[in-house]
């Protein structure tokens, strides 16, 4: 294997796992996250030398991936087509989507639009600044500010939500 | 601030939730290394435009066909395909999981003269064989349901003038002949060949790397001449318990994967004197190097374990065994030690 690979390899098996997450958080689907992580990953290998020669390839990966995770659904030529009818047979399905399903915090997490789930992430689950979440997503910090001040009171409530109905 | 803090304990509780399983960084190289090469072929511009009018100049010359000997695949996949309605062209249209009349349908824009049904398997997939619904003593007749690239008539007759072509190419052009998918620009992962036994094993990868197709192109069909084989594929991100994988419960993204197919013969009173077998597949060790097969005490076939995992084999020997012997199918590593049996 060529130096370039063997250097690559190594940074995607310390970041995949953290990178997919946070593509969980902001797409609200696994599959989906596994999906732009491979992307993301696809597009760093080709601009791997450059990438790594500025230093930080994690930052590049994480930005690629917080993009496509936010915006994706927005261009309706990468929504994926339903072209069949799916035969009636029980599919393989992920166990734990009903779980999940189930959770309130996840599901306050989907409500919410896709700029104030990237904003939460970003600033909550990476403990990024608001400077630095602006700069990924591309916005100014106020709507940084209020976006992720929204975001947290929706989940807030999730989480009240929760403690009530378990209390009862 | 406690908000805070509760907020983020909570995203990682949800991020952490789940384990999984590392991606396979094979499949992504093997990605990335295609798109660079095209992009350093793109790069030599004046290079490509020479090429261009040096294949245009050879196109019009009669049989004469080009370096790498790729017979038929000249041209545009516009030329060579066109778009079946209702079925999106490429990769997208392979490995659809679609209903019995959908099913139908495409195999009455394949053979329009065949009025039968196809049996019913309570739904079908696009490239994979459907059978019909055949009575005793009619004529036989299969469908392999096609995808969205329909081959032109000179792809058809190029491919049946030629059903076991010596070059990948060429074979790929047969392959896609066969399932109705362009599979000529995949990637190959494995491939074997076997003249004694008529027939040829080719796996490749789609351009995305999120599907597999396994190619088995035959000549030892009894009373059939022209292009015969068989075509299977996979989505290797959702691998169910309808495709060959030995533990559907792994969804590892390098989970083992496995055909075999053979018989025996001649044989007499409980001895034979010869087996053919095919196959293919992945295994999930990185550690194994080759794949072996072997009869009995007899000769053993070995063929290389390759990228990804991948492999393929397709053999026939005359070694003596008893009837009631089967082959012994297993991936090995360098050492010479078992990392998985197949069979």
């Amino acid at each position: 294997m060529a130096e370039r690979d063997r250097e690559f390899v190594e940074f995607v098996e310390g970041a995949e796992a953290a990178l997919r997450r946070t593509a969980f958080l902001v797409s609200g689907d696994r599959h989906r996250a596994d999906d732009i992580v491979q992307d993301a990953l696809y597009k760093l290998y080709l601009a791997w030398p450059k990438v790594r020669r500025v230093g930080n390839p994690f930052a590049y990966a994480r930005r690629t991936v917080v993009n496509a995770a936010y915006d994706g659904k927005r261009r309706p030529w990468r929504r994926e087509v339903a072209i069949a009818d799916v035969p009636d047979r029980a599919g393989d399905d992920d166990f734990a989507v009903g779980h999940a399903d189930r959770d309130e915090v996840l599901a306050a997490l989907r409500s919410l639009g896709p700029r104030q789930r990237a904003c939460v992430v970003l600033r909550y689950y990476e403990d990024l600044s608001v400077e630095q979440t602006a700069d990924i997503l591309g916005c100014s910090t106020g709507t940084v500010k209020s976006q992720a001040a929204r975001g947290l009171e929706t989940l807030r409530r999730a989480i009240d939500q929760r403690r009530t109905s378990r209390a009862l | 601030m406690e908000d805070v803090r509760e907020i983020s304990a909570e995203l990682h509780r949800l991020a952490e939730s789940e384990t999984m399983q590392p991606l396979d960084t094979t499949e992504l190289l093997a990605r990335g290394r295609r798109t660079r090469r095209h992009r350093k072929l793109l790069g030599a511009g004046g290079a490509v435009a020479g090429v261009a009018v040096i294949a245009l100049g050879a196109s019009l010359l009669p049989n004469l066909s080009s370096a790498d000997n790729q017979p038929g695949i000249a041209g545009n996949p516009s030329d060579r395909f066109e778009a079946v309605p209702g079925v999106p062209p490429g990769e997208a249209g392979a490995d659809q999981r679609i209903t019995m009349a959908e099913a139908q349908r495409r195999c009455e824009l394949r053979n329009p003269d065949e009025k039968r049904k196809l049996v019913d398997t309570k739904g079908a997939r696009s490239g994979h064989l459907a059978l019909y619904d055949m009575k005793v003593g009619d004529k036989k007749n299969k469908c392999i349901v096609p995808g969205g690239d329909k081959p032109s008539p000179e792809l058809v007759a190029a491919a049946n003038k030629d059903p076991m072509p010596k070059s990948i190419a060429g074979k790929l052009r047969n392959c896609s002949v066969l399932a109705w998918v362009d599979v000529t620009g995949w990637q190959v992962v494995a491939s074997d060949e076997s003249k004694p036994l008529g027939q040829a094993e080719v796996v490749v990868i789609s351009p995305t790397g999120h599907k597999v197709m396994e190619c088995l192109l035959q000549t030892n069909v009894p009373f059939e001449t022209g292009l015969q084989g068989n075509t299977r594929f996979a989505t290797l991100t959702n691998l169910t318990s309808s495709d060959p994988v030995l533990n559907p419960a792994d969804k590892s993204a390098r989970t083992d994967m496995y055909v075999g197919g053979g018989g025996s013969g001649p044989c007499t009173a409980g001895i034979c004197k010869g087996w053919g077998m095919s196959g293919w597949g992945r295994v999930g060790s990185k550690d194994a190097v080759t794949v072996r097969l072997q009869i009995a005490n007899g000769p053993a076939y070995q063929v290389p374990v390759g990228e990804g995992g991948w492999f393929a084999f397709t053999w026939k020997n005359s070694a003596v065994h008893q009837q009631k012997t089967y082959p012994k199918v297993a991936a090995y590593d360098k050492a010479g030690k078992i990392v998985k049996v197949f069979e």
